[in-house]
């Protein structure tokens, strides 16, 4: 067969002609490629044309997804939330997040010293029954938790969140609100007020007083045990800034005077029961 | 103080697992791992399985002659098509006999779709041959839709002819490159994936995937044509035929290339019958059967095409056979563009259909031949039994046949234009 | 203590210095050229990230080369395993003493160059082969026996395809060689065929596309490179670029004037200004021809084994016969 022959040189002409001609690579980070309207690839729920998501939470996703990568929540025909995912996947990145709304340095909750707590399973069945479950009831609850065991134990919240079927998360960010303890507490607790109302009106001189009289800065424990200090942005409302909480009971608007004058009481008056209401 | 006796020596762990396994081997009844002896042993047995045959043709392939030698184009080779182990023997460079061992990329898909409802069996059948997907989807839409006895409407019907026929254009494109890789030229392959590439991104633009198309649904397509479709549609047809004359002055009539493919591989159409090669191949070797023209489906029968056949039967017959097919794809794309009707794309179906127990059969024309489903449904959501006829691997049992006497370097040459992919051969 | 012989020792080892160092910014010139003249003929850039415009992409591959683990096969047989490279490229080094770059810049002008030139390229076969074998591996053992088969079949072609521009010119040596071109033209007009089976047979004979069942790698992975890697590997791989380069220096010394500069320019000038001159001609038309080659490289498909020995034996060797005496009778008849 002869070699120099017509057919590659028809070929060479093509690669010699191409090679002046310009490129067709796309020099992708500086030159994206069009996306079309309908590309499927976006990581991105769609809506339809009325402005609602078009997914209708039917798990069907979840349920088949090989890697259970999939979680969500929604309401069932009744009203209720259900969620499909196991919590337990997310708690690395949940727990701490939790711990931040509750304004509360982040940690993980997987605290072992913390899971072996024991709780009154029933008891807490009673009060979440007590109120049929309703999710707006929840503050409500949690302060009959917090009564009882004067604070809120990680698995009556979990036994909370299991029984309303309210995501975990929900659970344990609304716990961070509204005054409620999710360590126990050691001794009385003396809560100083950190509002911004509170704080215009001298709370931070109140804070050094009773810090002096304790010999403890906010947020620790004195060495006997017997008083906790801490500060808290939601002790008190408004009008009687500045406040301060000792236990259960607020009292406000209170001086320096007046604070410490609450607090030796408090101390002096040791075990006693709780007088109700406040002094003005 | 313990006294260490010298005369004791305790065996290296290497040693110990060796003689456990020969002791185990034996008692199996297997042979025996590290045959000893002879000056070439060890080396060309290496391949052979270590018991015995279990059937005439492995045994006919594994007992070797004097001077030959077992060669395995194995699982990783850059050019088997996807992943597939040829067990060549060879005396010399001349081949004696071909054993192909398939299963490399066995996903179960058939098992999969007994779990699945007729939706999600469309989008399971995606990756079989990846690069004819919408022909993978098309025979179980009208398997389907015959179980659950709906039509899908013309525009529909229409739409699936257009891409369908887009599929071919580049899959086609591709075997064209692909054979000129497999024979040593490294360009034409970057032209057809230039072709592909538009056309990729028009089939994007109307499914919005650019591979695995998704595309087809029970009863219809899944979203009519857009603005972006139309326009690049028009531009890629415009300059289609450019792009392809510019390949195939490459390719077709160079010496070393016809040199490779003329002759070579050289199947007669009453062999590719009776072996069950069917498209573009056994129309290679001279018999005019296609499934279009043969079991008219969609609107096939609407449409103005012949048959096209070459004589010979040999690589090259093949390769000008998908060249021509290309044309007239083409071609096919111009008539339908014509004459596609206005209306809704899909039939109105539920979510999730449950058709009447029964049995159905779906065949379409894919670019590598009769691509086929038969479907079982006994009323539930799920199929009772999803089957699938696949051509690469009818195909593919062609190769020992053709070579038989011929070179080693012809192996691949020849199998790359019968135009097999691993993922329909292994499903 | 006799000056000549010592300046003349220091000379020869001073160049043969300098032409190693050589070897391997030019394996990396022409490696870089080949990617980006093989991509802009696919219609596509290539590399085009590290340097600008992509120019340092052949020194980072150099430098991966070395970076990479050095495996050697379990049953491999270890001493020439390791010697084969070695051997493939000392004959690609040692090959280069011959070639004339410039009037008075040959390393070894000796005056049978052109026959120790072909006999020292044809020991690379040797290094081929014995990669192939060392290396325990049923498809290095075909590559090498291809490679085997193909070089030597071809150097015969390769051999008598210049025997007539020998006998045209009257001289073994290459420097009296572009002398005569000099004075009677170049070659190539004197001998069209001769550089047609040259050219064939030079491309064979390095293992370039179209012949370069060698290496494969559609289906003998990479032939009797297989089990090479890192440094070993790049050492078959310069060898490889450096005979490429080689071989297009021969051409252009034997047929197309060596430094010997075209028409319109004056073809050499006289001393230190003419080495430099006669170095850029030379090294110009050698990567012109570097070029073609790995144009077709990118442009054709590969022979079949059987095909290229078929052409070796059947077309090349008798056309190069009849070149040589119709060159030899016509010698004699016009009294050249």
């Amino acid at each position: 067969m002869a070699f120099p022959g017509i057919g590659i040189a028809k070929g060479m002409a093509v690669t010699f002609r191409n090679f002046f001609t310009p490129k067709v690579t796309r020099q992708y980070p500086e030159e994206r490629p069009p996306i079309p309207d309908r590309w499927r690839g976006r990581l991105d729920l769609i809506y339809n044309p009325f402005g609602e998501h078009k997914c209708e939470v039917c798990f069907q996703c979840a349920q088949v997804c090989p890697v259970e990568a999939i979680d969500m929540s929604g309401f069932d025909s009744q009203g209720n939330r259900i969620r499909y995912g196991m919590p337990e996947i997310y708690d690395e990145r949940r727990d701490p997040n939790a711990y931040r709304r509750a304004g509360l340095a982040a940690r993980p909750m997987r605290n072992p010293a913390r899971w072996d707590e024991e709780i009154d399973p029933p008891f807490v069945d009673e009060v979440v029954d007590g109120f049929d479950g309703r999710p707006e009831a929840l503050v409500a609850i949690f302060r009959a938790v917090q009564d009882r065991y004067g604070y809120l134990p990680e698995r009556a919240l979990r036994r909370i969140s299991d029984r309303m079927s309210i995501h975990w998360a929900q659970v344990f960010g609304a716990a961070g609100l509204g005054g409620f303890r999710l360590l126990p507490a050691t001794g009385h607790v003396v809560t100083v007020c950190d509002c911004a109302s509170c704080r215009f009106a001298g709370g931070d001189r109140v804070l050094r007083a009773v810090q002096e009289l304790l010999g403890i800065r906010a947020g620790e424990t004195t060495p006997d045990g017997r008083v906790t200090l801490e500060t808290r942005p939601d002790v008190g409302a408004g009008s009687i800034s500045p406040a301060i909480r000792v236990d259960t009971l607020v009292y406000g608007p209170v001086d320096e005077a007046k604070a410490l004058h609450i607090v030796g009481e408090r101390l002096a008056a040791d075990g006693a029961a709780t007088p109700a209401g406040a002094r003005s | 103080m313990t006294k260490i006796d010298p005369e004791i020596r305790i065996p290296d762990p290497i040693e110990l697992d060796r003689l456990e396994e020969e002791r185990l081997r034996t008692a199996a009844g297997l042979l025996p791992v590290h045959a000893e002896g002879g000056e070439y042993a060890g080396f060309d047995t290496v391949g052979i399985p270590d018991r015995p045959p279990q059937t005439e043709r492995e045994r006919e392939v594994y007992t070797l002659e004097e001077g030959e030698m077992l060669v395995n184009m194995g699982p990783q080779h850059p050019s088997t098509h996807g992943v597939m182990r040829l067990v060549v023997k060879v005396r010399g460079e001349i081949v004696v006999d071909v054993d192909p061992v398939l299963g490399y990329l066995h996903r179960g898909i058939e098992k999969l779709c007994e779990n699945a409802t007729y939706t999600t069996v469309l989008t399971y059948v995606d990756p079989m041959d990846y690069l004819s997907t919408m022909h993978n989807e098309h025979a179980p839409a009208i398997a389907f839709e015959k179980l659950y006895g709906i039509k899908a409407p013309p525009r529909a019907e229409y739409i699936r002819a257009l891409v369908v026929e887009l599929n071919r254009v580049f899959s086609h494109g591709l075997m064209m490159g692909f054979l000129a890789l497999d024979i040593g030229g490294l360009t034409p392959i970057l032209y057809s994936f230039i072709n592909r590439d538009e056309v990729v991104d028009m089939l994007s633009a109307i499914s919005g995937q650019r591979m695995l198309f998704n595309f087809f649904r029970v009863g219809g397509v899944n979203f009519d044509t857009n603005d972006e479709f139309l326009s690049r549609l028009g531009t890629w047809r415009s300059h289609v035929l450019d792009n392809l004359d510019m390949n195939e002055r490459m390719i077709t009539q160079n010496e070393i290339f016809r040199g490779r493919t003329v002759n070579m591989g050289r199947l007669s159409g009453a062999d590719a019958i009776s072996l069950g090669v069917t498209g573009p191949n056994l129309r290679a070797s001279g018999v005019a059967f296609d499934v279009r023209k043969a079991h008219p489906y969609s609107i096939y029968h609407e449409l103005e095409f012949d048959v096209i056949t070459q004589e010979g039967g040999d690589s090259y017959a093949r390769y000008i056979q998908r060249i021509a097919e290309i044309k007239q794809s083409i071609h096919l794309i111009d008539q339908i563009i014509d004459r596609m009707p206005h209306g809704p794309v899909q039939a109105q179906v539920p979510g999730i259909i449950r058709p009447k127990p029964g049995r159905a059969y779906g065949a379409v024309e894919s670019p590598r031949g009769l691509y086929s489903v038969y479907a079982i449904s006994d009323g539930g959501p799920n199929p009772y039994r999803f089957r699938m006829r696949d051509p690469s691997f009818i195909s593919l049992q062609a190769i020992p046949k053709l070579m038989p006497g011929r070179l080693v370097a012809d192996t691949m040459a020849v199998m790359a234009s019968f135009d097999p992919v691993m993922g329909g051969v292994d499903k | 203590m006799d000056w000549e012989l010592f300046l003349g020792i220091a000379r020869f080892l001073l160049a043969t210095t300098l032409l190693l160092l050589l070897t391997v910014p030019t394996a990396f010139i022409i490696i870089q050229m080949e990617m980006k003249i093989i991509a802009q003929l696919a219609l596509r850039y290539g590399p085009n990230r590290i340097g600008p415009r992509g120019i340092f992409q052949s020194t980072i591959h150099g430098f991966k080369v070395l970076a990479k683990e050095d495996t050697i096969p379990d049953q491999a047989d270890r001493s020439t395993f390791t010697l084969a490279p070695w051997m493939v490229y000392m004959a690609a080094a040692m090959s280069m003493l011959v070639i004339p770059f410039a009037p008075g810049a040959i390393a070894a002008d000796f005056n049978i160059g052109i026959v120790y030139f072909f006999a020292v390229l044809g020991l690379s076969v040797v290094g081929l082969l014995v990669a192939g074998w060392a290396s325990y591996n049923k498809y290095s053992l075909l590559g090498g026996l291809r490679a085997a088969a193909q070089m030597v079949s071809y150097e015969i072609p390769l051999t008598l395809s210049i025997v007539g521009a020998v006998v045209l010119a009257g001289t073994l040596s290459f420097s009296e060689l572009i002398a005569w071109q000099l004075d009677h033209g170049w070659l190539l007009v004197w001998q069209p065929i001769g550089l047609g089976i040259f050219y064939i047979a030079s491309l064979a004979e390095i293992n370039r596309t179209p012949f370069d069942m060698v290496e494969a790698d559609s289906e003998l992975v990479a032939g009797p490179f297989t089990e090479y890697s890192g440094m070993r590997f790049g050492f078959f791989f310069f060898a490889e670029y450096v005979a490429l380069f080689i071989m297009s220096g021969i051409l252009v010394s034997l047929f197309f004037g060596g430094w010997l500069a075209p028409w319109p320019f004056p073809a050499q000038l006289d001393g230190f200004a003419g080495t430099l001159y006669g170095i850029f001609w030379f090294f110009l038309k050698t990567y012109i021809f570097v070029a073609i080659a790995v144009w077709l490289r990118g442009t054709l498909p590969r022979v079949r084994v059987d095909q290229l020995m078929g052409v070796a034996w059947k077309v090349l060797l008798p056309l190069a016969l009849v070149n040589l005496f119709v060159t030899a009778i016509a010698v004699v008849a016009f009294d050249l």
